[in-house]
């Protein structure tokens, strides 16, 4: 039975999740570049983006984008090197630095949006 | 029809485990003054009547409902008894066995993984419910025509031989595979949903399908894998979601 | 011509036996008889299923049109209505005590398929779909055609097959793909298996069990216009010829009316049962100068012998050894539901758009009425008439019970392997019940298979098989086909004698044991020339015109002299004839029109 080494995969859930997370990156992103470029026109500056970044709303908005875009982006690249590459070394350690990646880039994303603490501009509260 | 338009062809033929050459492939060409309204599989057959006994090949029933000769031509995988040799355009003909098989001699691959991988999927209809002792089970034309599509597949294996992810994983399940489970599930007599599906969400499994669109391309009997395995991956969300 | 290079050639390294299997059942084929007796009998016992080709590539996939069976789904229709139109149908030589069993249980066997899961077309009210087909009527032959056939599109073997194959799978049945089989190991009437080279890596193999069945399917391959597969070359029947066996009928040979043009790919009878068209130079319905009443549908003997006489009198399509069949009134729509395979036939191997234009086609050698002697539950009589050899079964186009006589309805073929292959394994399993001792395996029951097999490989003669084969079959095409005579049957007969002789002079090409096609190829040749040896004698004897066995020299039916099955021996390089009476029971003889 060597079709049948790995019956409960979960590859359902993770599939489904990698289309929501698809479906959901590309309307944040597309709303992201409408709001600020077309809706608010926000000027271009230091002072106004880390206004903006420092409320509430937009931390949350942009470390969600942050998780969901590095669980899709790499979770597509896990899924290439499950489909090419069958060395058991090379795989282990293309995933190691595939999940390195992960938590590096999370944890930089993180300790940049987090400490935004501007002058709270009076449309964001 | 009997049209006395021939043309000397030149057949460009990749062999394998013949000529005292075990296991190395080499190429070997062959002139073969054909007709038309010849197939390749007449071609080829003239070949090893009259000029090389040795060419090897499966082949059977020459009328495209076996699947025997499935092999690679011109680059593309196809039944050679139902390809016509002039459609083909070309003056020189390359015939390879099926991609992703393992050769074993000449054009012919071993088809092994074909019954394995179907076998996987449950391929016969589950019931839990007995059929009424004197008569047939029931079942509308609209659930009937469900099947269409599915049921013609004759096993050839273009489709798997020529989808990518077959060639980079040779334990992945493949079209028809997938085709065949859809065939069960689909109908509307059929109560073993989880029994085919237990295969299917693994990682040799529908996962595995990028929806390439080749098995499409390839199938002799123009039949859609892709859109069974997308409606596959449907129910099996909603069979482990819901 | 390329030719081998002699240094390459392998050397011939002694065959021998690599292994031996044992099982309950050794099943031979697997086509729709041989896989509905393994379905059967796995139930209860260890089969093996031996081929010479993968499962689903067997022959019986080919078949078109339906599977025959008096459900009455969409019609009043009662199973003596089906049991008359056999009959009739095969000109009052069927033996009418099979033939009773076949239509009583044919509904029996037709919803088992459907709850193993075939797919068949349906009728608005959701049951199995049934249409029409030659010879087969209302009320005795007095009303019109009858919607009789049991369908799934025009790929109901296809469906049956494949259904078949997979509760094989299911029931856990042991296969053996591309296992060719070499011979029976008989000895005091006691079949104790097979020997079988193994195609794929070379070697021989014994199948010892206590079951031996045998649906190895026709041998209309001995013909160049052959609706039938290339690897239906009648295996079967030669080992049965050679075990020293008679078989039954072997003049009998149907030509199915419309075999696509040149190639003689089987065009579905359901085209006509659909309501196609049968049209000449002159663009009129010939068939009713032939049937004026059944026209298209009349059954397949009077058919085909009415497209032979149209081409023979050069009112073929441009004088031209063809005519066509019609499906353009029947419209698009009605062709891509019903017809589908037909349409893509037409356009893949002679590129005709039927829905546009009128496919040329012209008779096809198809079906073997005759071949191997079974009673009812399936043994096969090594006498031909009543004594069974023990543990020896047989069903299918292989068999004779014989259902179809002179000739066989369509339809009446899937009914007949599927039905009898479950008879076979009903009495299997009958059989087996009874704990029969496993025989044992005699020393010598491989070396005669071996000494064949090395014979070949080692040849040094100079005669090409294909060569061989190419004459055979294009003899047997001119001279013993619709039409027949005395004076070319018996120049045939010397001219078959003749290849036999030029067949002990072969060479091969491929001396190794791997894959060597060119060994089957030589096997095969050899077998095919046994049968045309007693299919040409047969009709060189039977000295009348009785269904597809049709003599320009004895144009009537003679049932005072005929009205009897052949049994043909090989004896000591001759043919040995003799004779058994039908079984008549309910209709006497009568004259048969359409």
């Amino acid at each position: 039975m060597k079709y049948r080494e790995n019956v409960t995969s979960g590859g359902a859930v993770l599939w489904l999740f990698q289309r929501v997370t698809g479906v959901f990156l590309a309307a944040v992103l597309f709303a992201h570049v409408w709001l600020l470029h077309y809706l608010l026109r926000e000027d271009l500056t230091f002072a106004a983006v880390s206004d903006r970044l420092a409320t509430p709303l937009w931390k949350t908005i942009d470390i969600t984008f942050l998780v969901v875009a590095l669980f899709h982006g790499l979770y597509g690249l896990w899924i290439v090197l499950e489909d090419y590459i069958h060395v058991g070394w090379l795989r282990v350690l293309l995933y190691s630095a595939i999940s390195l990646v992960a938590i590096a880039a999370l944890v930089l994303g993180i300790l940049t949006i987090l400490p935004f603490q501007g002058e709270v501009s009076s449309i964001w509260q | 029809m009997a049209n006395h338009e021939n043309k000397t062809l030149t057949f460009r033929i990749r062999r394998y485990g013949t000529g005292g050459k075990a296991h190395e492939h080499y190429w070997q060409e062959y002139k073969v003054e054909a007709m038309k309204g010849q197939s390749v599989l007449d071609c080829l057959n003239e070949i090893r009547f009259k000029q090389d006994g040795s060419l090897t090949f499966r082949r059977s029933c020459r009328s495209g409902i076996c699947g025997s000769c499935a092999m690679t031509i011109n680059g593309v995988s196809r039944l050679a008894c139902e390809t016509q040799v002039m459609t083909l355009g070309t003056e020189t003909v390359t015939v390879e066995p099926l991609k992703g098989f393992r050769p074993i001699k000449d054009l012919a691959v071993d088809i092994d993984p074909i019954p394995e991988k179907l076998l996987a999927v449950k391929p016969y209809l589950i019931t839990k419910t007995p059929p009424p002792s004197d008569q047939e089970r029931l079942q509308s034309q609209a659930e009937r025509s469900r099947l269409d599509g599915l049921y013609e597949c004759i096993l050839c294996g273009c489709c798997t031989a020529s989808c990518p992810s077959f060639w980079a994983d040779e334990k992945y399940l493949g079209p028809f595979a997938f085709l065949k489970a859809y065939r069960f599930i689909a109908d509307s007599r059929d109560e073993g949903e989880r029994e085919h599906f237990e295969a299917l969400d693994d990682k040799h499994g529908l996962w595995r399908c990028h929806t390439i669109f080749n098995c499409v391309e390839a199938c002799p009997k123009s039949l859609n894998p892709t859109k069974a395995i997308a409606a596959l991956k449907r129910e099996l969300v909603k069979n482990r979601i819901g | 011509m390329a030719m081998i290079d002699p240094e390459t050639i392998h050397d011939v390294k002694g065959v021998s036996v690599h292994n031996v299997h044992r099982h309950d059942v050794i099943v031979v084929g697997a086509g729709l008889a041989a896989m509905r007796a393994a379905v059967e009998a796995s139930k209860d016992y260890d089969v093996a299923v031996v081929s010479k080709v993968f499962p689903t590539r067997s022959h019986s996939g080919a078949a078109q049109g339906g599977i025959a069976a008096s459900l009455a789904n969409e019609e009043e229709d009662h199973w003596e209505w089906h049991m008359f139109d056999t009959v009739k149908g095969s000109d009052y030589l069927g033996d009418q005590d099979a033939i009773e069993i076949l239509v009583k249980e044919a509904p029996i066997v037709v919803r088992e398929y459907e709850h193993m899961g075939a797919a068949f077309s349906r009728t608005p009210d959701g049951r199995i779909a049934q249409r029409m087909f030659g010879g087969h009527t209302k009320n005795f032959g007095k009303g019109g055609p009858i919607l009789r056939a049991c369908y799934a599109a025009d790929r109901t073997g296809h469906v049956l097959l494949h259904t078949l194959y997979e509760n094989c799978v299911k029931n856990g049945v042991r296969f053996y793909p591309e296992f060719y089989v070499l011979g029976l190991i008989i000895r005091d009437n006691i079949c104790r298996g097979v020997v079988a080279w193994d195609v794929v890596n070379g070697g021989v193999h014994i199948f010892h069990g206590k079951a031996v069945m045998f649906g190895t399917g026709g041998h209309a391959r001995v013909y160049r216009i052959a609706s039938i597969s290339l690897s239906s070359t009648g295996d079967g029947q030669g080992m049965v010829l050679r075990a020293g066996l008679p078989l039954e009928d072997m003049e009998f040979l149907q030509f199915h009316p419309t075999g696509l043009y040149i190639h003689g790919i089987l065009v579905s009878e359901a085209a006509r049962g659909e309501g196609g068209y049968l049209i000449n130079d002159a663009g009129e319905r010939f068939m009713k100068k032939y049937a004026p009443e059944k026209m298209e549908l009349a059954p397949r003997d009077v058919t085909s012998r009415a497209i032979q006489r149209e081409i023979d009198e050069g009112r073929g399509i441009g004088g031209k050894d063809f005519v066509h069949l019609d499906l353009r009134h029947l419209g698009k729509d009605k062709i891509m539901t019903l017809l589908p395979q037909i349409h893509e036939l037409a356009w893949k191997f002679i590129h005709v758009d039927c829905v546009k234009d009128p496919i040329p086609i012209q008779p096809t050698a198809h079906y073997s009425m005759g071949g191997i002697p079974t009673d009812s539950d399936c043994r096969v009589l090594g006498d031909g008439k009543s004594r069974p050899v023990v543990g020896f079964f047989a069903a299918g186009e292989c068999a004779c019970v014989s259902v179809h006589g002179a000739n066989r309805l369509g339809t009446n073929s899937l009914l007949e392997a599927s039905l009898f292959g479950r008879r076979a394994g009903i009495s299997i399993v009958r059989f087996l019940r009874d704990e029969p001792e496993l025989a044992d395996l005699p020393t010598d029951a491989a070396a005669e298979a071996i000494a064949e097999v090395e014979g070949i490989l080692s040849s040094s003669g100079t005669e090409r098989v294909a060569a061989i084969r190419a004459e055979i079959q294009q003899r047997m095409t001119v001279d013993c086909a619709v039409f027949r005579s005395a004076g070319k049957l018996s120049k045939l007969l010397e001219d078959v004698r003749g290849l036999q002789e030029r067949y002990k002079h072969i060479r091969v090409d491929d001396r190794g044991q791997d894959f060597n096609m060119d060994l089957i190829d030589a096997i095969e040749l050899g077998r095919m020339l046994d049968l045309a040896e007693v299919m040409v004698s047969g009709a060189l004897g039977r000295e009348e015109s009785r269904g597809a066995h049709s003599r320009t020299d004895f144009p009537k039916r003679d049932d005072a002299k005929w009205l009897k099955h052949t049994l043909a021996w090989k004896k000591d390089g001759k043919v040995v004839f003799d004779y058994k009476s039908v079984v008549i029971t309910r209709f006497q003889p009568k004259e048969r029109v359409y």
